[in-house]
């Protein structure tokens, strides 16, 4: 049986697929440049990823320069999958290193654009990187009520971390300030001074409250109670501060120096009977932290 | 015969660098230095390793201790209270606070580029004179490096003293004596330079 139709069929068919061979090529190789495309773009974003974990760890581990170093990284190769394929992810991987790089405005305008292209959290952090940018400049240009109202704002409300850790500790720094400053003869401002310390105390307390595992609060409660004479709880806190981490090797300095100027005053002012307890608590500490006496720690040179 | 090899490498990567500041720079130690870690740990870039020596100029914290802390601060070191005798007897907080402000990041908190800024007064116990020139000078070598970044010259003639210490096989150098070290050759070169 003849089939001429099918093999007219046949022939269209052919002709067809030898008149379009180049552009069928063309759209295989299309094909695979994309899916070659798209797999560099999201290898080069897991990579960034994988960097900007190590960045993480490496500023855990107190080794700042290498955490910059390995944040700019990050931001140099996430720059360059952006500049292939954009995507929501990978503003968002570039904002939250630009944050670690203390490029805060650069944050907000990658928050912003990762909002844009659909992950939604990020309008919001851009929104506290705006505000606490907005707190700073008012400081800047003494206008201090305006900007520890702005940042009592985002201490209470905030839900970024870094943004919020931020204005808690401008809030301390801003209240410890105004007692520093304080010039009036003692007995006068004793009142003014202790309202000043109840605030800044109130604000850290409800920021550990939040957040108790953050060692950067314990160290500015060990900071607050300091300079209350309040120095076994502020040694506590000191204490747990080191062992929850701080985010500055300056930080973890001032806060061992914290810690043995409170074992020094308290060994001046405890009773006989509560010192035999305080040493063995104390002496377990720097057992385990391998500082060769009381008041050395172990980075101490001179 | 290492010693004198090191010397010679410090004299002439001090003779490099001398080129990019103002004569009699501050800054010589500690950029030197930084170059030197830098090539030891052999991680990050060099940019980042001299330019976080700014990170930790930060004053906020310092500002605010409590009297008693800052009176136990100079109490507690022999030489401090020796060379503020007068403050503490008379109980001038006020200019304690003051002196505190520089002392604390250099002599407690041993801030590591600090204390390559002020090595001479340190050395010397001239705590006084640290007190004294301490926002000046910290300004000054802030300037003076940025100016030398700017040059296209700079990174990598730094970046080339850092890779010959590590070829020359003095990774494992004690930091104190390194930077003793360091001095040492600034001085020779500056005793040679005054002679000439």
């Amino acid at each position: 049986m003849k089939k001429p139709d099918s093999g007219r069929c046949n022939n269209k068919l052919r002709l067809s697929s030898l008149a379009g061979g180049g552009s069928g090529l063309k759209l295989v190789v299309v094909f695979f440049a994309l899916i070659f495309l798209i797999g560099c773009a999201s290898s080069s974003l897991l990579r960034a990823k994988t960097d900007y974990l190590q960045a993480e760890r490496l500023q855990r581990s107190l080794r700042q320069e290498e955490a910059v170093a390995a944040y700019q990284k990050t931001r140099q190769e996430i720059s360059a999958t952006i500049s292939r394929k954009p995507s929501g992810e990978a503003y968002l991987l570039k904002g939250l290193t630009e944050v670690n790089l203390d490029l805060w405005e650069e944050a907000e305008s990658s928050f912003r654009l990762a909002a844009s292209l659909g992950e939604d959290k990020a309008q919001a952090w851009a929104e506290e990187l705006r505000l606490f940018g907005l707190a700073r400049s008012f400081e800047a240009q003494g206008w201090a009520e305006t900007s520890v109202r702005l940042y009592g704002v985002l201490a209470e409300k905030g839900k970024y971390q870094p943004v919020v850790r931020a204005a808690v500790g401008r809030l301390v720094d801003l209240r410890l300030k105004a007692l520093v400053d304080f010039s009036e003869p003692l007995e006068a401002a004793q009142k003014e001074k202790n309202k000043i310390l109840a605030e800044a105390l109130k604000i850290v307390e409800r920021a550990v409250e939040q957040e108790p595992a953050c060692g950067y609060y314990h160290y500015l409660l060990a900071q607050v109670l300091a300079h209350q004479k309040d120095y076994n709880q502020s040694l506590e806190e000191a204490v747990m501060a080191k062992e929850l981490g701080l985010p500055s090797e300056e930080i973890w300095r001032d806060n061992d120096l914290q810690v043995i100027f409170c074992y020094e005053q308290l060994e001046k002012n405890l009773q006989p009977g509560e010192l035999a307890a305080f040493r063995a608590r104390y002496h377990s500490w720097i057992k385990k932290w391998k500082w060769p006496d009381e008041t050395t720690p172990d980075w101490k040179r001179s | 015969m290492a010693g004198k090899k090191l010397e010679t490498f410090l004299e002439q990567a001090a003779a490099v660098v001398q080129d990019f500041f103002p004569a009699g720079s501050p800054v010589l130690i500690p950029i030197l230095y930084s170059s030197i870690v830098w090539a030891v740990k052999r991680k990050g870039d060099l940019e980042t390793e001299v330019s976080g020596l700014k990170l930790w100029l930060e004053p906020e914290i310092v500002n605010n201790k409590p009297d008693e802390f800052i009176l136990d601060f100079f109490k507690g070191d022999q030489a401090l209270a020796e060379t503020f005798n007068l403050e503490l007897k008379n109980g001038e907080i006020k200019s304690l606070r003051q002196a505190f402000r520089a002392l604390y990041p250099v002599k407690g908190l041993e801030e590591p580029f600090l204390q390559s800024l002020f090595s001479e007064e340190l050395t010397k116990g001239d705590y006084r004179q640290i007190a004294a020139q301490f926002d000046r000078r910290l300004r000054l070598a802030l300037d003076e490096i940025k100016a030398a970044g700017d040059r296209p010259e700079w990174w990598p003639a730094l970046k080339k003293i850092g890779e010959n210490f590590l070829s020359l096989g003095w990774a494992l150098t004690a930091e104190p004596e390194l930077r003793a070290r360091l001095k040492a050759s600034l001085e020779k070169n500056k005793q040679t330079e005054d002679e000439e």
